[in-house]
């Protein structure tokens, strides 16, 4: 019985390196094989694994998929466009959406993670991004954007350069960071229950005013011209401006 | 020693484990045998965590054995320093790696990852901290309060290491491990 044992160890072993290499290559092909790249792909799942989605080529007729994945995701996070509009949902983990071109629309949520997106040289885009507890990091600059970025318990940090923006984040618990670096024109609404707004503008604030308890509002540009003005709807304030 | 005295052994370890210790203590081991049980589980492991193109899997698997070894070697400082039992870590490897064999209840974990994979991991722990204790016992002569000192002396150093370890990575700006 012991020997019987002993040889079947050494065989579940062999079996088991044979369905580890079985499991890991079939779920590498799988996904291969779903983002090979294609206009005709509306909806792509991924299941098991974080996600990163690098769109290459993205003229809303011929997408090109990068995807690079790491173990141990075990809920399904959606990828999915649908004429030109990127949509991601995950339960948890990482997403990473870098692109190049003009798709109209990003939206993504999360309910326990990290998001980045990047945005560069857009002529309209509409990002819309929610966590429940995580960060949204958002970098945008050369273009024309509307941004939405909703976390529950978390932060934003959101960098602006050269872009104009109508902006809205809403985090329940936390510090957004609003950096901007642009001549532009715009708004953004910040609204926070728990917590501080820090921005910080290579330009002038004027008219900071605080018009009720927790609501304060300020112009900043950067001295062409009026570009942001800014409110936040509660929760308290840290202005810098880093000329001016 | 033979090679059914070695496969039996091995049974031995999943039908009665506190015995079988008992009687590598009695009839002693030979390096092959340790040789070829970490050479077919390190193979498993590895093929257990790789993933294609993934460097991180491969981080995973090396940070994996390195913590397995770190866990051998500080339980060892551990017991012949506060309990005063005399041994040496290269012997007691030895011992130690019969209790790694219980690693097959691993693949329902690859398997069933999706499902039912967090469970089959929990049973694995405990039965190899079962077998595990069994290893202790036999070669440093240590009961069980002893032995449950040890590990959570063991996860004591390793959460402060990896406190300190965080603190540092945050202070150079490297990020949180988690």
């Amino acid at each position: 019985m012991r020997k019987a044992l002993g040889i079947a160890y050494i065989i579940i072993i062999i079996i088991g390196v044979i369905i580890n290499i079985s499991v890991n290559f079939t779920r590498e092909r799988w996904i291969r094989q779903e983002y090979k790249g294609s206009e005709e792909i509306s909806e792509i799942y991924i299941q098991g694994f974080n996600v990163q989605v690098i769109i290459v080529k993205d003229d809303a007729m011929n997408y090109t998929y990068i995807v690079n994945t790491s173990f141990k995701e075990r809920s399904p996070p959606l990828v999915y466009t649908d004429k030109g509009v990127l949509k991601i949902k995950q339960a948890f983990g990482t997403i990473t959406v870098k692109y190049r071109g003009n798709i109209s629309a990003i939206y993504g949520s999360i309910d326990s993670g990290y998001i980045t997106i990047i945005a560069i040289n857009d002529k309209s885009l509409r990002i819309d991004f929610s966590v429940n507890n995580g960060n949204i990091d958002c970098f945008i600059a050369n273009g024309n954007y509307s941004v939405a970025l909703y976390v529950n318990s978390g932060n934003v940090n959101l960098k602006v350069i050269d872009s104009s923006l109508s902006g809205l984040i809403n985090v329940e618990t936390g510090n957004p960071n609003v950096f901007i670096k642009s001549p532009n024109g715009g708004s953004i609404e910040v609204n926070i229950i728990r917590g501080s707004f820090s921005f910080k503008g290579y330009g002038y604030l004027s008219n900071v005013t605080k018009r009720e308890q927790g609501y304060y509002g300020f112009v900043y540009s950067d001295g062409n011209g009026i570009s942001y003005s800014i409110k936040v709807v509660r929760g308290n304030l840290d202005l810098t401006a880093i000329k001016g | 020693m033979s090679f059914n005295k070695f496969l039996e052994r091995i049974g031995g370890v999943f039908l009665n484990p506190k015995r079988t210790f008992e009687i590598i203590t009695l009839e002693g081991y030979r390096k092959s045998e340790t040789i070829t049980i970490n050479a077919l589980n390190t193979i498993f492991l590895f093929t257990f965590f790789f993933r294609p193109r993934s460097i991180a899997s491969i981080v995973t698997f090396v940070v994996v054995v390195g913590l397995w070894l770190f866990f051998i070697s500080l339980s060892h400082v551990i017991i012949t320093s506060i309990y005063k039992m005399p041994g040496s870590l290269s012997e007691f490897f030895h011992y130690i790696t019969y209790s790694t064999v219980t690693i097959i209840l691993l693949i329902p974990v690859k398997i069933f990852w999706e499902n039912l994979g967090f469970l089959f991991l929990v049973a694995w722990l405990i039965w190899f901290n079962i077998v595990m204790y069994y290893a202790f016992r036999a070669y440093y002569r240590i009961d069980v309060k002893q032995y449950i000192v040890t590990l959570f002396n063991v996860v004591a150093v390793a959460i402060i290491l990896f406190i300190f370890a965080q603190v540092i990575m945050v202070a150079l700006g490297l990020g949180v491990i988690i």
